[in-house]
């Protein structure tokens, strides 16, 4: 089935702040579209029959030797098995290293005051909850459109985001994956310039 | 500032996996007994095992993916679990390699070294000494989180290549950590999951723990402000 919009099965736009999940079946194609450029959408995999198994950040980037997420890596689970495979990428390098923002965290790196604002840890237990998942399968998340540059001495940062309006990135399923998003409400760093905006998420079926 | 008297004392040798509870003001300290040095690490809140490392975090907070000496390891609720208090080796430390699992051991080293042909000097990996430790305390791949590799380092070359850097730690090198909480804490020594070599053959490691202090913030003046915040989190939950 041709990949235009009217084929798809599912097409929502999802406002920013909010948490999001969704089933992705074997085979089937997940678009992820940054509407108005440089917003971060903090995202978790797993196998949707058996929750154990999660996207494992450092199998991911080992395997492949790069840190960085874009057209042709692998997203590989702690049990050495591709979830999913990124097959269009507009934007360019998605971060692997910086997790996601949670009201404890964000007392540590801004400031004690800065403990009772919305974050992201925030939507993966709203939705680990409603899930009845465990919140222990939250692990170290894929940050989409988010610009994390490390330097030779490890120095790193997350820095002015490069994507534009409509940037997308595209990944087809290997096996029945559970997908967890948080549409990143991080207001004390550029992460989301400042100012976060919705998204649009799509399926096609295979 | 720790204590010079030592509780407790054991040889990691090669291969094997290892666990216990670190108490608050403890620290210990994992001494290279050879030039291979290489132990991975997962580590809990004891009270709490939900509460566990975080390396996005620990990196995120310190601007720098690399650690070493007067850094902090948060756990995801904002706490420092321990403080790198002495680093001889000068930062071989990695978040970024994780760990090593069957299929990788046997394609690093071969798999003629079973059980069946070589009795208890086969050749382990990390996921198999994890998942059998963690069992003891009733966990399990649930509680798998994304380790800290001691004694070896992967650099980033080019702005994201992952490389593993050819340093190695010396015999006699030491990397201590301060408990701030009390962590519950799961060591592999294995060689490190990106070795190539074909030799597994990692260091026997030397655990000494110092009997616990008080800790004190003055102890910490020198640390960054966003570890002090850290520490301030980890006092308040003793409260």
């Amino acid at each position: 089935m041709s990949k235009d919009i009217k084929n798809a099965i599912y097409n929502e736009k999802i406002l920013s702040g909010l948490p999001w999940s969704g089933v992705i079946k074997k085979g089937q194609t997940f678009r992820i579209v940054d509407l108005e450029g440089c917003q971060a959408v903090d995202t978790l995999f797993y196998n949707n029959d058996n929750y154990s198994e999660k996207y494992s950040a450092t199998d991911t980037i080992r395997e492949q030797e790069s840190i960085f997420i874009t057209k042709g890596t692998k997203l590989m689970s702690i049990d050495d098995n591709v979830m999913m495979e990124i097959v269009e990428d507009t934007c360019g390098n998605h971060d692997t290293l910086g997790g996601h923002c949670s009201a404890e965290s964000n007392s540590v790196r801004f400031g004690l005051d800065k403990k009772y604002m919305h974050s992201c840890r925030d939507n993966y237990l709203t939705l680990v909850g409603e899930l009845q998942m465990n919140p222990k399968d939250i692990t170290n998340n894929i940050n989409f459109f988010m610009n994390v540059p490390v330097e030779e001495d490890g120095h790193l940062a997350i820095v002015d985001g490069i994507s534009k309006p409509g940037d997308y990135v595209e990944m087809v399923a290997k096996m029945d994956t559970l997908i967890l998003i948080s549409n990143c409400p991080q207001l004390n760093n550029p992460c989301n310039g400042y100012n976060p905006t919705p998204i649009q998420l799509i399926i096609w079926d295979k | 500032m720790r204590s010079e008297k030592i509780v407790f004392n054991e040889i990691l040798p090669t291969s094997v996996k290892w666990s216990k509870i670190i108490k608050r003001g403890q620290t210990i300290q994992l001494k290279a007994l050879g030039n291979k040095a290489s132990l991975s690490a997962m580590f809990y809140n004891a009270s709490n095992v939900s509460e566990r490392f975080n390396s996005a975090d620990t990196v995120k907070v310190q601007w720098n993916a690399f650690l070493g000496e007067e850094k902090v390891l948060l756990s995801e609720m904002g706490r420092v679990l321990f403080a790198i208090t002495k680093d001889t080796t000068d930062g071989l430390l990695d978040i970024l390699g994780g760990i090593s699992n069957d299929r990788i051991i046997k394609e690093n080293f071969g798999d003629k070294a079973t059980f069946d042909s070589c009795r208890n000097g086969y050749y382990k990996s990390d996921r198999e000494n994890f998942m059998i430790e963690l069992g003891k305390y009733g966990m399990d791949k649930k509680d798998f989180i994304q380790p800290l590799n001691l004694f070896k380092k992967v650099d980033v070359k080019e702005g994201s290549k992952l490389v593993l850097s050819q340093k190695n730690a010396k015999e006699g090198d030491v990397i201590e950590l301060t408990a701030h909480m009390d962590v519950l804490l799961f060591l592999s020594n294995t060689p490190h999951v990106m070795d190539k070599s074909g030799d597994y053959d990692s260091s026997d490691i030397e655990i000494s723990i110092f009997d616990a202090i008080e800790i004190k913030d003055e102890d910490y003046a020198h640390y960054s402000e966003e570890a002090k915040r850290g520490f301030i989190n980890t006092n308040r939950y003793f409260i």
